[in-house]
C-alpha cells in the first residue's frame, strides 16, 4: 500500500461531499482539473489533484494523506489519484500516525467514447464539438476531450496523442491539463485526431484564409 | 482455582463472548461488507473498507489495544477517529472505532485485544 501526499487542510465546514463514508472529510477533484467531482468513477490513465478538507469537532486538521487501498486499480502518489487498471477500491484519508479519518470506494473504468469541446480562451467551456469546425486562419481555437464510460462522463485529466492530417493546423501544449491551442496555418481541410486510452476522437476542419474571400470579385455570390 | 478466581473467569468469558461488534458505514453497490448478527464473521468485497465499532456487553468501548488481522495480504485493520462519538448508557468514553480493508481473497481473524476475535472473509 502506498502512502501519499502531504495535503493542506482548508479551515472550513462543509458538508461531506462525494459519499465520504462517515461524512468527517471532503474530497473532490480540482475546478482547475475540468472533471467532474470523485462522485464518478476514474478514468484508466485519468489523473486528479483532490482537494481534502476535514471537517472534525473541536480541532483544526492534522495533516492527512491520501492512501490507496490497490495501488494497481488506482495510485495514490505526490498528491494526485491516477486510474491504473478497471476496478474498485478505498481510498482512505488518514494521518501521519495512520488514523482512518474518512474513506471514499472509487472506480475505475476504462473509456469507451470521447468527445471533444470547444472552450474561450477563459477556460469556460462553449460546447461540445459536432464532427466539423470552420477555422479561420490564424485564429486560435481551443480544444478539450471528456471521456465516457456509457453516458457516464469519467472523472480525471486524461493525456492522449494529438494529431492533425494534413498539418495545417498546429497544436500547442497550453500547459493545462487536456487544453490544447490550435492555430490553423494554411488553408485547407484537415483531421484532428486525438487518441486516448479506449477511446479515439475525430473532428474535420476546413481552415477559411479571410484574404482569400476578400479577393472575391464584386458581384459574385 | 479458588471460588473468586473461578468466577472471575467465568465473568471475563461471559463478557468476551458479548463484545458486540458493530458496522457503521455500507458497502458500495454491488458489493459486500457485512458483519454478521453476533459480530463472529465479517465479510468484505476485496477493495472495500468498512469503518466498526467495538462494545463490551456491558456498553462501554472495547479495549484501546490496537486491532491486528492476522493475515494482513487478505485484510488490514486501521484505527479510526471518532468526530461524534454515540451516546452510551454506561460508557464513559467514545467507542473505539476502526477501518477493516479487504485486500485479497481469503480468510484471517482480526483480533482486539480482550475481546473475541473476528472472522474475515473477503470475496472477489
Amino acid at each position: 500500500m502506498n502512502a501519499a501526499h502531504l495535503v493542506p487542510f482548508s479551515l472550513a465546514l462543509a458538508n461531506a461531499a462525494c459519499g465520504m463514508a462517515v461524512q468527517q472529510a471532503e474530497l473532490k477533484a480540482k475546478a482547475a482539473d475540468d472533471s467532474p467531482e470523485l462522485g464518478a468513477p476514474l478514468a484508466v490513465g485519468g489523473t486528479i489533484h483532490p482537494n481534502i478538507r476535514a471537517t472534525l469537532d473541536g480541532t483544526a486538521s492534522p495533516s492527512l494523506l491520501l492512501v490507496s487501498g490497490h495501488p494497481e486499480i488506482v495510485s495514490a502518489e505526490d498528491g494526485k489519484l491516477t486510474g491504473r487498471s478497471p476496478g474498485m477500491t478505498a481510498i482512505l484519508v488518514t494521518t501521519r500516525e495512520g488514523v482512518v479519518v474518512d474513506f471514499h470506494h472509487l472506480w475505475v473504468e476504462r473509456a469507451t467514447r470521447a468527445t471533444l469541446h470547444r472552450l474561450y480562451a477563459d477556460g469556460r467551456e462553449m460546447g461540445e464539438v459536432s464532427g466539423h469546425i470552420d477555422v479561420i486562419l490564424g485564429e486560435p481555437l481551443y480544444l478539450t476531450p471528456k471521456l465516457y464510460f456509457g453516458a457516464q462522463e469519467l472523472a480525471g485529466a486524461v493525456e492522449g496523442k494529438w494529431s492533425v492530417e494534413p498539418p495545417l493546423v498546429h497544436i500547442y501544449d497550453e500547459g493545462v491539463a487536456q487544453r490544447r491551442r490550435l492555430v490553423a496555418e494554411r488553408p485547407g481541410v484537415a483531421v484532428l485526431r486525438l487518441e486516448l486510452p479506449g477511446a479515439e476522437a475525430q473532428v474535420s476542419f476546413r481552415v477559411v484564409d479571410p484574404n482569400a474571400r476578400k479577393e472575391v470579385p464584386e458581384g459574385a455570390t | 482455582m479458588s471460588a473468586s478466581r473461578a468466577w472471575l473467569a467465568c465473568l471475563a468469558m461471559v463478557t468476551l463472548s458479548c463484545t458486540s461488534y458493530r458496522p457503521l458505514t455500507p458497502a458500495p453497490p454491488g458489493r459486500t461488507a457485512t458483519l454478521d448478527g453476533s459480530g463472529s464473521q465479517l465479510r468484505l468485497s476485496r477493495g472495500v473498507a468498512l469503518a466498526f465499532e467495538c462494545v463490551t456487553g456491558g456498553g462501554n468501548p472495547c479495549g484501546p489495544g490496537q486491532p491486528e488481522v492476522d493475515d494482513s495480504k487478505i485484510a488490514r485493520v486501521f484505527p479510526m477517529h471518532a468526530n461524534r462519538p454515540g451516546g452510551y448508557a454506561t460508557g464513559s468514553s467514545a467507542p473505539q472505532r476502526h477501518v477493516v480493508l479487504g485486500m485479497s481473497p481469503g480468510e484471517t481473524w482480526l483480533r482486539i485485544p480482550g475481546e473475541s476475535p473476528v472472522r474475515v472473509v473477503v470475496v472477489p
